[in-house]
C-alpha cells in the first residue's frame, strides 16, 4: 500500500456488477457501479427498495450470500487492497477492522445472549493485541464516546435490556471499536422515532468528523441526505442513475428519476399550501429485475421519455461539473423540480 | 366540514393493559397505553395523530373500532354511545367504520383472490351476492386504480401499493362514514407513497367519508390531514389546525417532533437533536405532565401536576403549563 494514493480516497468502486440467480432468472442486483469514498467524507446511496443499494454495500463487504447471489465484475479497492481478490481469512481480517457496517434493525444484528461489553470486547480482541481487561475497559470507552449514560454498568447488560436507539448507539459504539477507515450505514436510523432518529444521525455524523472516517449512508429518506451527506449516488433498478454534490443534487436534480422522489415527498413545511392538495407521484411501480425493459428502466414511468429511451440505454454522462446523471434528455431539465 | 354534530366523538378514552408476572401471574403493574384522550372528527374531515412509537396511536385506533375494548371512556358515532354495546348491536355500526393497517402483507388472506377478500364483507352484511357482487367489487377495483381483471390474482402477485389498494377497495366496500387509517404508506416506498395519498384525497372528495389517520411521518400527516393531535404517552399533548400547528406549535413537545424531521434542503442544515433520551416506559409514566423528564422547558409544576388540555387559541389546544396552561410560543419557527 506504499502507493501514493491522491486526493485520499479510501475506497474505490469500479464497475461493480452482482447478480443473483433464482428461479425465475437471473437478475443484475448491481450493474456497473462506480463510486469512490474519501476521508472522512459521506457517501449517501438513495433509492427505494430493489434497488440495489444494499446488495451494493453487501458486495464491498463481500456479504453477498452465495448462493443465490455473486459479484462477477468490477473492482473494489480498499485503501490500495482489492478486497475482491482476497480469500476469506485475509477479507476476515478486513471487516469490523477497516471497514465496518451498521444494519437497520440493532435488535437483530446484535447477540441476544451476550452483554454489550462482551460484543464490542469480542471485536477489539479479534484484530487487535489487546488483553481481556484492556478489551473491556476500551469497550466501556466507546459506549461512553456514542453518548450511552452509565457506560460501566450499561456494558454488563443485554441488548433486551436497551431501547432501540440504545442498542443503535451499541452498534456504531461496536462498529467504530477499530478505528475503520470506512463505515457502511445501511438504513440506520429507519426502525428508529424521529426524535432518537435526530439524535443518532447527529451522533454518526460529529463521530465521523472526529476520527475521518469514510462514511457511505444508504437510505430513501432525502431529508436524511440532505442533511449529512456530501455526495450522492442515485441509483433506479441496479444502475446509478445520477451522481452530485448533495448541494447540486437537490438545486439541480438532471435525472427524471431524482425530480419525480424529491417532488413526491410530502415536505412538513407546507404552511402556505392548501390542504389535501394532490402530491406529485410517480407513475407505475419500479420494474421487476429480471424482467427490465431493453432502454432506460425508468421509461415505462417518465413523463419526458421518449422513443430513444425505450430503445437505448442512456450512458451516464457529465452533464456538469461533478454532476453525472444517465438521461438522454438531462441537459433538458433546469432548476429545481 | 360544518358545526353540526361531529361524526365521531371520543371522551376520556382509557385503556390499561395488565403486566403480569411470578408464579401466579399476579398484577405487577399496568401499561398505561392510552391515558384519557379526547377529540372529535368531523363529517368530511380528516384528523391526523402522530407520536412516536408508544404513544398510544395505534390502540386509539383499535379501541374507535373497538377492536380493543377500551377501560373507560365514550365513543360516539353518529351521536350513539358505541362503547357498551354488545357484538350483535355493534354490527350495523361496523359498517359505517372501517379500518386500513400497515402492513397489506399481513392484513389480506393469501389464499383468497383479491376479488373475493374486496367482496367479503358485502357477503358478510349480506348487501350484495353473485352476480351484483361482482359488479360491485369491479366498481370499487376501478376505484382504487386497479383493473377488475386482476380480480381473480392472490395477494402475493400483487406489489405493496397495490395491495394497501386492495385494503383500500375493502375498507370502502361498505360505505363507511369514517376510515380508520393505522399508518397506512409507512411500509411503501416513497413514489408509491405519493399514489397512496393521493388516492385516500381522492377517495374523500368523491365519497365525504371522514379519516382517523395514524402515522408518526410528520409530513404525510401534514399533508393529508385538516387538523392533528400530538400524541406522547398515551395523552393528547396538543391539537391544532394543520396550518395552525405546523406554523405555531405551543407544546414543546410537538416542537421537538418537528425540528427533528430531516429537512430535505441541504442549505437548511440543523440537525441538532432538539430532545435528549428516550421515550419514559409507559408501565410507570413520569408524574405529572410525562413529557417533563425530557423537556428543556421543566418547572417544578410540571412535575407535580398534570396538565389538561386547554384552548390557546381558536381551536388550538395545549397540555402545557407554560405561559398559564398556553405553551411556549416558539420564537423562531
Amino acid at each position: 500500500m506504499i502507493e501514493a494514493r491522491k486526493d485520499d480516497t479510501i475506497l474505490d468502486v469500479k464497475n461493480l456488477q452482482t447478480v443473483f440467480f433464482t428461479n425465475s432468472g437471473l437478475f443484475r442486483a448491481v450493474d456497473d457501479v462506480s463510486f469512490t469514498v474519501r476521508r472522512g467524507e459521506t457517501l449517501a446511496i438513495v433509492g427505494e427498495s430493489g434497488c440495489g443499494k444494499s446488495v451494493t454495500a453487501l458486495s464491498v463487504m463481500r456479504l453477498v450470500p452465495d448462493p443465490p447471489g455473486r459479484v462477477v465484475g468490477g473492482s473494489v479497492t480498499l485503501e490500495g487492497t482489492d478486497l475482491l481478490s482476497l480469500d476469506e481469512a485475509k477479507m476476515r481480517d478486513i471487516r469490523g477492522n477497516r471497514i465496518s457496517m451498521i444494519f437497520q434493525e440493532p435488535m437483530t444484528s446484535l447477540n441476544p445472549v451476550m452483554r454489550i461489553g462482551d460484543q464490542i470486547t469480542e471485536v477489539l480482541r479479534l484484530h487487535q493485541e489487546m488483553t481481556a481487561k484492556e478489551a473491556w475497559a476500551k469497550a466501556v470507552e466507546m459506549l461512553r464516546l456514542v453518548r450511552i449514560p452509565e457506560p460501566d454498568r450499561r456494558a454488563h447488560e443485554y441488548p433486551h435490556q436497551l431501547s432501540g436507539g440504545m442498542r443503535q448507539r451499541a452498534m456504531i459504539a461496536m462498529a467504530l471499536a477499530c478505528r475503520p477507515a470506512l463505515l457502511i450505514a445501511d438504513e440506520p436510523t429507519t426502525a428508529l422515532d424521529v426524535t432518537i432518529q435526530a439524535q443518532i444521525l447527529a451522533l454518526i455524523v460529529d463521530l465521523q468528523k472526529r476520527l475521518g472516517t469514510g462514511l457511505i449512508l444508504i437510505t430513501h429518506d432525502l431529508g436524511v441526505v440532505a442533511q449529512t451527506a456530501q455526495r450522492v449516488i442515485v441509483m433506479y433498478a441496479g444502475k446509478k442513475v445520477e451522481e452530485a454534490t448533495v448541494e447540486d443534487l437537490f438545486e439541480n436534480p438532471k435525472h427524471p428519476y431524482t425530480r419525480g422522489l424529491m417532488a413526491s415527498m410530502p415536505a412538513v413545511i407546507s404552511f402556505g399550501a392548501k390542504t389535501d392538495a394532490r402530491l406529485n407521484e410517480i407513475p407505475g411501480m419500479v420494474p421487476s429485475l429480471t424482467n427490465l425493459p431493453p432502454g432506460c428502466a425508468f421509461a415505462p414511468r417518465c413523463r419526458l421519455a421518449v422513443d430513444r429511451c425505450r430503445a437505448e440505454y442512456p450512458p451516464l454522462q457529465e452533464i456538469d461539473a461533478n454532476h453525472l446523471a444517465a438521461c438522454w434528455r438531462a441537459t433538458e431539465l433546469v432548476g429545481a423540480p | 366540514m360544518s358545526d353540526q354534530r361531529p361524526l365521531l366523538e371520543v371522551t376520556d378514552l382509557v385503556k390499561h393493559y395488565a403486566v403480569r408476572g411470578g408464579v401466579l401471574r399476579r398484577r405487577v403493574g399496568t401499561v398505561h397505553a392510552v391515558d384519557g384522550v379526547s377529540f372529535s372528527v368531523a363529517k368530511g374531515e380528516t384528523l391526523g395523530l402522530v407520536g412516536e412509537s408508544g404513544c398510544g396511536k395505534s390502540t386509539v385506533a383499535r379501541s374507535v373500532l373497538r377492536l380493543v375494548e377500551p377501560s373507560s371512556g365514550a365513543i360516539k358515532l353518529n351521536g350513539t354511545d358505541i362503547t357498551g354495546l354488545s357484538k350483535a348491536e355493534m354490527r350495523p355500526h361496523r359498517r359505517s367504520m372501517q379500518i386500513v393497517f400497515q402492513d397489506p402483507f399481513a392484513s389480506l388472506n393469501p389464499r383468497m383472490t383479491a376479488g373475493d377478500i374486496v367482496g367479503e364483507p358485502l357477503t358478510v352484511h349480506g348487501l350484495a351476492t353473485g352476480r351484483a357482487q361482482q359488479e360491485r367489487v369491479a366498481e370499487l377495483f376501478a376505484q382504487v386504480g386497479l383493473r377488475p381483471d386482476q380480480m381473480k390474482n392472490y395477494p402475493h402477485q400483487f406489489s405493496g401499493g397495490q395491495r394497501q389498494r386492495i385494503c383500500i377497495a375493502r375498507a370502502l366496500s361498505l360505505g363507511p362514514s369514517l376510515i380508520v387509517c393505522d399508518e397506512p404508506v409507512s411500509a411503501l416506498d416513497v413514489s408509491i407513497q405519493a399514489q397512496v395519498i393521493n388516492l385516500l384525497i381522492d377517495l374523500q372528495r368523491k365519497n365525504d367519508f371522514s379519516y382517523l389517520f395514524i402515522a408518526h411521518d410528520l409530513a404525510v400527516v401534514a399533508h393529508i390531514s385538516h387538523r392533528v393531535a400530538v400524541m406522547y404517552l398515551g395523552r393528547i399533548v396538543e391539537i391544532a389546525d394543520k396550518s395552525e400547528l405546523f406554523a405555531n406549535p405551543r407544546h414543546p413537545y410537538t416542537q421537538a417532533l418537528l425540528a427533528s424531521v430531516p429537512v430535505a434542503d441541504p442549505k437548511a442544515k440543523r440537525l441538532a437533536p432538539m430532545v435528549d433520551g428516550d421515550v419514559p416506559s409507559p408501565i410507570n409514566p413520569p408524574s405529572g405532565c410525562a413529557f417533563h423528564t425530557r423537556c428543556r422547558y421543566v418547572m417544578d409544576r410540571c412535575k407535580m401536576e398534570r396538565p389538561a388540555l386547554l384552548e390557546a387559541g381558536e381551536g388550538h389546544q395545549v397540555a402545557c403549563w407554560l405561559n398559564d396552561g398556553t405553551g411556549r410560543p416558539e420564537q423562531n419557527p
